[in-house]
């Protein structure tokens, strides 16, 4: 079953902390992006079986917006996904652009594009924060976006995770907008070697 | 009765059923082959170690390799480009053909199909008469 030893409880700790700074960051991008307050959830960092991420929301068949990238340099690769629950997603894309999204789902190209520029940003926050630690440059991919169950898009994300394993460590913070308008998911997701990459880099061993 | 498996997106939902004796069977398998993967303890998890299971549970029950249909459905590339030039994100496309070429082997006929594209999936298997209800994200739905 799981192949992932689990890391140390000071070890935990210190990644939590790590994904607290990212996180800040992240959501300052957001708040900044849309001139909100946005609150977050302290960092949860362990190891679970990958179905686990369906259980915070409605199952597997939850209508989702999902913006993914990767950030690689040369020892260390990583997962991001941010999540929106639907219809929430809609409301942030009406905030941003300052005019309502027309229908129910996003399906137009502009919407979508900023949703995937959302990505960017909170995404290239948090791992701008993570190169300054591991003294490094992080690069990342361009945002990928799916706006479907959420069953459907993850399995595409961690197929390549589940050969390897039924397991992940799994970096995860949650984010609300003053208001309740608006709530998202993010999650980092660091390879098995990357995680040694982070563990030398902040010194815990 | 009924088989339900929810939100298929790169994965490939296979079912196969004897319509003369009303036996039938549902995978939800992620990878199309078991061979040289490291974490490959689940046979429920590839097309090919799933299709022998589902057969072998089957031809236990009565089915006859003669009679049974197949029906394939997702394998959907849930994302538009390829990050990085990783070939993961096509798995879809991998799963759809593993599944074509193994049915092909054991000469089972597909006798339908919704498999591709880009929305996810949810199959209903429908064991009175073999018929399968495809649903998508924004509720529409087609038979098979």
């Amino acid at each position: 079953m799981s192949s992932i030893k689990r890391p140390s409880y000071l070890r935990i700790d210190a990644l939590k902390e790590l994904g607290n700074i990212g996180a800040a960051h992240a959501v300052n991008g957001l708040s900044q992006l849309c001139s909100q307050r946005v609150d977050i959830s302290v960092t949860n960092a362990d190891i679970i079986p990958l179905q686990v991420i369906y259980t915070l929301f409605n199952g597997p068949e939850s209508m989702v917006s999902v913006v993914y990238i990767e950030g690689y340099s040369e020892e260390f690769r990583s997962m991001m996904f941010l999540i929106f629950p639907h219809p929430e997603s809609l409301k942030l894309v009406g905030l941003i652009t300052g005019k309502p999204v027309q229908g129910e789902h996003l399906s137009d190209e502009y919407s979508l594009s900023v949703l995937k520029e959302v990505g960017n940003i909170m995404c290239g926050c948090y791992l701008n924060t993570l190169a300054t630690f591991l003294k490094t440059n992080i690069m990342h991919s361009v945002p990928q976006i799916s706006h479907d169950m959420l069953g459907a898009v993850m399995d595409s994300i961690l197929v390549d995770l589940s050969l390897e394993s039924d397991y992940a460590l799994v970096l995860e913070t949650a984010f609300t907008m003053s208001n309740d308008m608006c709530k998202g998911f993010l999650f980092f997701v660091p390879t098995t070697e990357s995680l040694e990459v982070i563990f030398s880099a902040i010194g815990v061993d | 009765m009924q088989m339900v498996t929810m939100a298929l997106g790169s994965c490939l939902g296979i079912v196969l059923y004897d319509g003369e004796i009303k036996v039938g069977a549902m995978a939800h398998v992620m990878h199309p082959y078991r061979d040289g993967v490291k974490n490959n303890s689940n046979k429920a998890k590839f097309v090919d170690s799933a299709i022998a299971v589902m057969l072998g549970k089957m031809q236990k029950r009565g089915a006859r390799r003669k009679r049974i249909i197949a029906k394939i459905f997702g394998g959907a590339c849930m994302f538009d480009h390829v990050v990085n030039n990783r070939e993961v994100l096509q798995i879809g496309d991998k799963n759809v053909k593993a599944a074509r070429d193994v049915l092909e082997q054991l000469d089972i006929a597909i006798a339908g199909e919704s498999v591709g594209g880009n929305t996810g999936r949810t199959i209903c298997f429908n064991l009175a008469d073999g018929t399968v209800v495809v649903r998508d994200a924004f509720d529409n739905k087609e038979r098979y």
